[in-house]
């Protein structure tokens, strides 16, 4: 399977680093672009979503170069200002700080309401989010900035949370060989 | 750079840094009744010229998100593009006084103005928060708006 970005070009290409990740069973990927997700490297949706509020659980991959001086802190509060000034109103639920100096990671878990046309209540969803900053050789700044996220309804995150985990667990940079053997296409399974 | 901005008279100025205005703070003179002052910051900060400032709006309303219970955006403008563009943004914010008692429902207005960059690559962006009570929004909205249409900038 090839991911490319809005630009057609690979996803791991965009970054000059091949990523490897395993799908979990029962998700499918689809074109981030058909997904409304143009910015992503990889998305996928739930098979069969299991019962909640009647919205499809997705996975989306997004991958940045950064020289700033932004820390890992940093980017994952932006990717909350982001997502704030898009919904009705936002809470952060959990954040926690994983990982050491070098390879740093933010995990959070998000809870926002979508004001949403022609329907009574508004919507709520939980966004699951981790932040990696790899970094690259060369100056200290040099980086590879990467987002999971997963987004379900908050009667879906029983049943999608071990599956996020288990994608999260399988991210990894591919070797050489790997990256050859399975044509440099950002996704491996 | 130094950036100046002008206060309406219903305001008043207090730490005024050696150098003029580039750092601020302002209380809105106190009415009969209101248990909490309308307050504003203004900072100015170095930053990367290739970090959009939409990138440094989000990082302070993620920032803001993280300290506050709930957040609830209800005013989001953008002029410009890259290291110059400006961000107004305006929002709810449920809150836990650090002083301690129940929440405070507040409403917190922010600017991000970048300025223009400079040969070594980085720049100033120019940040106001204006901090109020939710039933204040009226009574300072159109204030913020004059004290930002005031902003300057000496090189």
């Amino acid at each position: 399977m090839i991911v490319t970005d809005d630009s057609g070009r690979i996803g791991a290409e965009r970054i000059g680093m091949p990523l490897g990740f395993a799908v979990p069973d029962g998700w499918v990927p689809v074109e981030p672009t058909a997904a409304g997700t143009p910015g992503a490297v990889f998305v996928a949706v739930r098979a069969g979503a299991p019962d909640g509020s009647g919205f499809t659980p997705n996975i989306t991959v997004g991958v940045d170069r950064r020289t700033d001086d932004a820390d890992v802190s940093d980017v994952a509060d932006e990717a909350i200002g982001r997502l704030a000034a898009t919904v009705a109103d936002l809470v952060l639920v959990e954040r926690t700080v994983l990982g050491d100096r070098i390879a740093p990671c933010v995990a959070q878990v998000l809870r926002v309401h979508l004001e949403t046309e022609g329907e009574l209540l508004p919507r709520s969803l939980v966004q699951s989010q981790v932040h990696l900053v790899i970094p690259l050789s060369g100056t200290p700044t040099d980086r590879i900035v990467v987002e999971m996220a997963c987004t379900c309804g908050p009667d879906q995150v029983g049943g999608v949370t071990g599956d996020f985990q288990q994608f999260v667990a399988s991210f990894h940079i591919k070797d050489a060989g790997e990256a050859e053997s399975e044509g440099n296409n950002g996704c491996a399974r | 750079m130094v950036v100046h901005v002008e206060l309406p008279p219903t305001w008043h100025a207090v730490g005024l840094d050696d150098e003029g205005s580039t750092e601020l703070s302002a209380f809105r003179r106190p009415r009969g009744g209101d248990e909490f002052t309308p307050n504003l910051t203004m900072v100015t900060r170095r930053s990367p010229a290739s970090v959009p400032v939409t990138a440094l709006a989000n990082r302070a309303l993620g920032h803001t998100a993280r300290t506050n219970l709930r957040i609830a955006v209800f005013n989001n403008r953008e002029w410009g593009n890259g290291p110059t563009a400006m961000v107004l943004r305006g929002f709810h914010a449920l809150t836990l006084p650090s002083s301690g008692g129940p929440e405070q429902a507040l409403v917190q207005f922010q600017l991000h103005a970048g300025l223009p960059a400079e040969q070594d690559g980085w720049h100033d962006v120019a940040q106001l928060v204006l901090h109020c009570a939710d039933h204040q929004r009226e009574l300072v909205e159109a204030e913020f708006a004059t004290i930002v249409q005031s902003l300057t900038v000496d090189s």
